[in-house]
């Protein structure tokens, strides 16, 4: 019980990166462009964080500085896909190489590391406790006590769904997606609508990378990230950009993310659990790609 | 105006485009590190020390090369042909391994046979890992971006689990398999560099892709799926056929560059040995992928810039990561400017419509 409890709640805690992004790039997609650059903000952002939150002493400004990172790529990446109309894939691959790049140089040449930086003056995401959960030692055990972005990006799945479905903003989205002529027609500007939504899946992409750093392992590694942007644009491409579906399989990843970590290594070699997201992820969008074929498939 | 010379015009121009894009990235590299305190004669002699300083340098670079312009090979071809392959390094991982294994266990055999051997099948290796994700993709739809990345992780694991255990040299620290006999070792070119046999190899190859693109049908369906798959299956490519081929040559020319640094450089697998170089050509095939020429071109580019930044790390302290930043500069710059160019060109076009009609 204790086992699966704590297996539950790293799975929970692993969910929260893959979630913030997919819903982030969900956004984007509804509006008619996947996201590629996941990987590269939240890279960056995972970076700018830990080092606003050591360099202030402030977790509050390392998320703000992990956010501001995040959009900062988004806003290239906006302009180059909708100014210069250049490939979004093209594009997204590249920034993610270039935020690699720039990672390794940052911690190399002001820190002077080679791959972690880890410094003690970092100040950690702070964990939340509902008291109306407290009562019940079941339900405090597995949903108390989490890093604060972990209840907030569970939160922004309910956000998500009313914007996407109840406002405007959500309507115009989706417009932009599926009929960006009529969007055109009616006055608005589609490049306005996808700017808004660059910008959103950004923020959330910062979100997620600052989770991962000053959230669930409290360093920066420059294999943080390590292939997670692109199992969320996998996530968002088999729901279609659906927020209840990217929770779903945001959750089966983190399941698969927490039991590759504890698979006890007596039983098997270390590298065959590690290989079980990957290998979920490529399952997954193989099978649901012919649900949802126009969504998975690169024929959009 | 006659066709030909509007053609040739419109390769002077991309030639134009592509050395100022390339030269104004290398001045931004400059810029960038003069202002982070490197004064630009430090950087310069430390990039000449590490490039052109002596043949040993040279021999080094041109070893890089060798590997650049393979992967960048792997990825442009599909890319061609309309199909992504960002696994360059998964498959060449597979193919260094494979060919590390066929180097040691096999004996007894003559020298050009075994080496022979060894790359064929280094090459298949990377042909079959290349050609799950592209089975993936022509049967079931499912996206390759997402799926060649994926290999390249579940590539270094697998074969982290093989170095690690079935195969691990007895008595090894490190996680690597036994040297390979004598027989399989292609032979060094330049005293203690990098640089050996295998550039023939990659030559060979290099060669080989430029005929495919140039002379046989294949070269001229993989052009017209990559523009315009619905022409492409109305003109009757097959389509399907072709992808997959497509994708296995990238594969197997990954797995050439895996096994010409196992049988050349390294005469044995270690782990992580490639360095993540398959992005470098990604990118390279992001902006020259139409032209096998162009491709050699930016991979020199590419292998100086790489090899330059060993300078820098030996010298200033930098991260050689530094080359990955001006890579990516590189291709934007050359996006954008492929993006103007194409604005004002077709401004130019109407001008001229509006012209005749008037």
């Amino acid at each position: 019980m204790d086992n699966l409890v704590e297996l539950l709640r790293a799975a929970i805690r692993l969910t929260t990166p893959l979630l913030l992004a997919a819903l982030g790039g969900a956004f984007m997609q509804v509006s008619g462009v996947p996201n590629v650059g996941m990987e590269g903000m939240m890279l960056i952002a995972s970076l700018a964080g830990y080092i606003a939150s050591f360099a202030t002493g402030s977790w509050v400004a390392g998320l703000v500085f992990g956010v501001l990172a995040a959009v900062g790529v988004g806003l290239v990446y906006a302009f180059f896909s909708l100014r210069l109309k250049a490939d979004v894939f093209a594009i997204g691959i590249t920034l993610n190489i270039l935020m690699g790049g720039i990672a390794a140089y940052v911690i190399r040449r002001y820190y002077n590391q080679l791959s972690v930086l880890r410094s003690p003056d970092a100040l950690l995401l702070p964990d939340l406790s509902f008291r109306f959960l407290e009562t019940n030692p079941t339900l405090n055990s597995l949903l108390n006590g989490y890093s604060i972005l972990v209840p907030i990006s569970f939160l922004l799945v309910a956000v998500t769904y009313v914007v996407f479905y109840k406002t405007p903003l959500g309507f115009w989205l989706r417009a932009a997606g599926s009929n960006p002529l009529a969007v055109s027609a009616a006055g608005k500007s589609v490049n306005g609508i996808r700017l808004a939504a660059f910008v959103i899946s950004a923020a959330f992409s910062g979100m997620a990378g600052v989770h991962l750093s000053l959230g669930y392992l409290g360093m920066f590694a420059l294999s943080l990230v390590s292939g997670r942007g692109y199992v969320a644009l996998a996530i968002v491409l088999f729901g279609g950009g659906n927020p209840i579906t990217v929770l779903i399989s945001s959750f089966i990843f983190g399941v698969a993310d927490a039991a590759s970590l504890r698979i006890p290594t007596e039983l098997i070699a270390p590298q065959f659990p590690l290989m079980l997201p990957y290998i979920i992820t490529i399952l997954a969008i193989t099978v649901m790609s012919r649900f949802a074929r126009s969504f998975v498939s690169s024929e959009q | 105006m006659s066709a030909s010379s509007r053609i040739r015009r419109g390769a002077l121009r991309q030639a134009l485009s592509f050395a100022s894009a390339i030269g104004l990235a290398l001045v931004m590299g400059l810029v960038m590190l003069a202002l982070d305190g490197f004064a630009p004669g430090d950087v310069a002699s430390s990039v000449f020390s590490s490039t052109f300083a002596s043949d040993f340098r040279f021999a080094n670079m041109v070893s890089r090369l060798v590997v650049i312009v393979l992967v960048a090979l792997a990825a442009a071809v599909p890319f061609k042909a309309g199909i992504w392959n960002i696994g360059g390094d998964g498959q060449m991982t597979v193919g260094g391994f494979v060919a590390a294994v066929v180097g040691f266990y096999v004996t007894g055999l003559p020298p050009v046979v075994h080496i022979g051997l060894a790359v064929a099948a280094g090459m298949v290796g990377g042909a079959l890992w290349a050609s799950i994700p592209a089975f993936l993709r022509l049967k079931y739809k499912a996206n390759e971006i997402v799926t060649t990345i994926m290999m390249n992780y579940l590539a270094t694991l697998l074969v982290g689990y093989l170095v690690n255990y079935p195969f691990r040299a007895p008595g090894s620290a490190n996680a690597e398999t036994s040297l390979i006999q004598g027989t399989a070792v292609l032979t060094r070119l330049v005293t203690l560099s990098n640089l050996s046999a295998g550039i023939y190899l990659a030559l060979a190859a290099f060669l080989a892709i430029c005929v495919v693109d140039w002379m046989t049908s294949w070269g001229y369906e993989w052009k017209v799926l990559g523009a315009n798959d619905e022409f492409a299956r109305y003109g009757g490519v097959r389509e399907t056929k072709m992808r997959f081929l497509a994708m296995a040559i990238g594969g197997g020319l990954a797995g050439l560059a895996g096994s010409i640094q196992v049988l050349g450089m390294y005469y044995k697998y270690t782990l992580g040995m490639g360095g993540g170089v398959g992005f470098t050509g990604v990118l390279i095939a992001l902006i020259a992928s139409n032209s096998p020429i162009v491709i050699l071109i930016v991979s020199m580019i590419f292998a100086f810039l790489v090899s330059g930044t060993v300078g820098l790390e030996a010298r200033l302290g930098l991260a050689t990561e530094f080359s990955s930043i001006l890579q990516s500069v590189i291709i934007l710059v050359v996006i954008t400017r492929s993006r103007l160019w194409g604005a004002i060109s077709a401004l130019r076009k109407n001008g001229n419509r509006y012209g005749q009609s008037g």
